[in-house]
């Protein structure tokens, strides 16, 4: 079963357009969703939350169109995208009775669990926060009404490590809870590595990729040395290259590489930089 | 709903010195000009700007947003701003009616303190689909415009009110069924707004 399912989802806005995006959610696990700024992750994400009308194609969300979910379905999501939203004038406390009224299922035990861990202080007004405390505030009110599906835009964006790793660690604990999955973009690749399943690269507005990360990680390799080198191994197993003066690289499929030819692991990071910078043989 | 209520009231605390100022003072004006109806009529400055303040919250903060990807349904935003406007116009009207016991007027006042309620309701009903089309900021021209006519419109009609040539309780009717016709007209118009809006 699957939480969210995209099926050629198209958004035109001006000069980008998003092209037949296609990938899912599946139950129980985290999808990272990758790209460079303008890559069209947003777009995605607003289309599932039904924020903007997609020009083609079909979102589901727990198996139901997402413009057609009630009010019970949406109250089963939780989400953080840039900047808060949260009223400015309000405490930390105040948040929370603000927001005990508007979510249902609201737990205003678990906010306060998390407000304790993030160091939140109950009598700051939100103005008063740091972008990262905002961030953390934010994510506090997604996490405390027993959502099942999470959808987070950069919410790492703004926090220091130790921080960011309290909260990935907060996300590995949401999903320990059956049934429930995470959709996640991060530039912090380093983060989606550790708790993503899944990775959904989108590239100029056009999905490149749809894969386990185990399987990523199985499939490419890097190579390096010279240019020479890199052409011996052929078009067909090196996906883009780079060179200088002091020699080259490229990620490889590593089950296209001939016999013999060490690769190093691609982590996620390396494969969006080749796939974007790289050069093609 | 209630969350969201709670959130507006919250957000204008910080004016409560100021409105509680500015009603003493109008009153104190009022009492010694022996005036109710300046009193009354500046009561809809009151409701009209927690309006426009409790709107300007939402645009700094980007509530909006928050509110719409968090899945509160865009009926129940809109909703909630009709329900904090009536409950301004209530207090207003309650003050109203307070300010004419205390100055021991005749009916006419506290009919005049009902059109003014009521014309107060007609600014709202036109300001919240400009505030959801094109937020408070860039509306803001266009309500100057609309409250200047009104404070106008009040004005001329306390000239009427004060000849007493017209039966004021027929003209309170009037407003009143003109202004809830017009609040269920300007709500549907603001949630279409708010359906059809991209974030």
């Amino acid at each position: 079963m699957n939480c969210v399912e995209i099926e050629n989802l198209c958004k035109s806005y001006g000069d980008f357009s998003l092209k037949n995006i296609s990938f899912c959610v599946p139950e129980g696990c985290v999808v990272g969703l990758i790209g460079e700024n303008g890559a069209g992750k947003t777009t995605t994400i607003k289309c599932i939350l039904s924020a903007v009308k997609a020009d083609g194609g079909t979102v589901k969300v727990f198996g139901k169109l997402a413009r057609e979910l009630g009010a019970d379905e949406r109250a089963r999501i939780g989400v953080v995208t840039g900047g808060s939203g949260l009223p400015s004038n309000l405490s930390v406390k105040q948040v929370e009775k603000a927001m005990r009224g508007i979510f249902r299922g609201w737990s205003g035990e678990s906010f306060c669990r998390y407000a304790e861990k993030f160091n939140l202080s109950a009598d700051k007004k939100v103005r008063e926060l740091s972008g990262g405390m905002k961030q953390k505030l934010a994510l506090a009110v997604a996490l405390s009404h027993e959502s099942d599906l999470l959808i987070l835009d950069e919410p790492t964006t703004g926090l220091d490590p130790v921080a960011r790793d309290d909260v990935l660690e907060e996300f590995y604990e949401y999903i320990q809870r059956e049934n429930r999955s995470v959709l996640i973009t991060s530039h912090i690749t380093g983060d989606l590595e550790k708790i993503c399943d899944y990775i959904a690269f989108i590239h100029n507005g056009a999905l490149l990729f749809f894969e386990e990360k185990d399987k990523l990680y199985e499939k490419y390799g890097i190579v390096r040395g010279d240019m020479a080198s890199i052409n011996r191994l052929g078009k067909d197993a090196v996906v883009a290259y780079t060179a200088s003066p002091y020699g080259a690289s490229a990620l490889a499929l590593k089950e296209k590489l001939p016999k013999g030819v060490a690769a190093e692991r691609a982590g996620i990071e390396d494969i969006m930089l080749y796939v974007i910078k790289g050069e093609k043989l | 709903m209630k969350g969201l209520f709670y959130k507006d009231l919250l957000n204008l605390k910080t004016h409560f010195f100021y409105y509680a100022l500015e009603i003493a003072v109008f009153a104190a004006v009022s009492y010694f000009m022996e005036n109710v109806y300046f009193f009354c009529g500046l009561m809809i400055f009151l409701s009209v700007s927690a309006t426009i303040s409790n709107m300007q919250c939402d645009e700094v903060d980007g509530f909006e947003k928050f509110a719409v990807l968090s899945g509160i349904s865009k009926k129940k935003l809109v909703g909630e701003k009709y329900l904090f406007s009536a409950f301004a116009l209530l207090v207003s009207a309650v003050l109203g009616a307070a300010m004419n016991l205390v100055m021991r007027s005749d009916k006419a006042g506290f009919f005049a303190d009902a059109i003014y309620t009521f014309s107060a309701l007609l600014v709202i009903d036109v300001l919240y689909p400009l505030f959801f089309r094109y937020g408070v900021e860039k509306s803001r021209s266009l309500y100057v415009l609309i409250f200047a006519g009104t404070l106008l419109l009040a004005a001329a009609s306390g000239f009427f009110i004060g000849g007493a040539e017209i039966d004021l309780a027929l003209l309170a009717a009037i407003f009143g069924v003109f202004g809830a016709l017009f609040t269920a007209v300007s709500f549907a118009i603001s949630v279409k707004i708010l359906k059809s809006k991209e974030y």
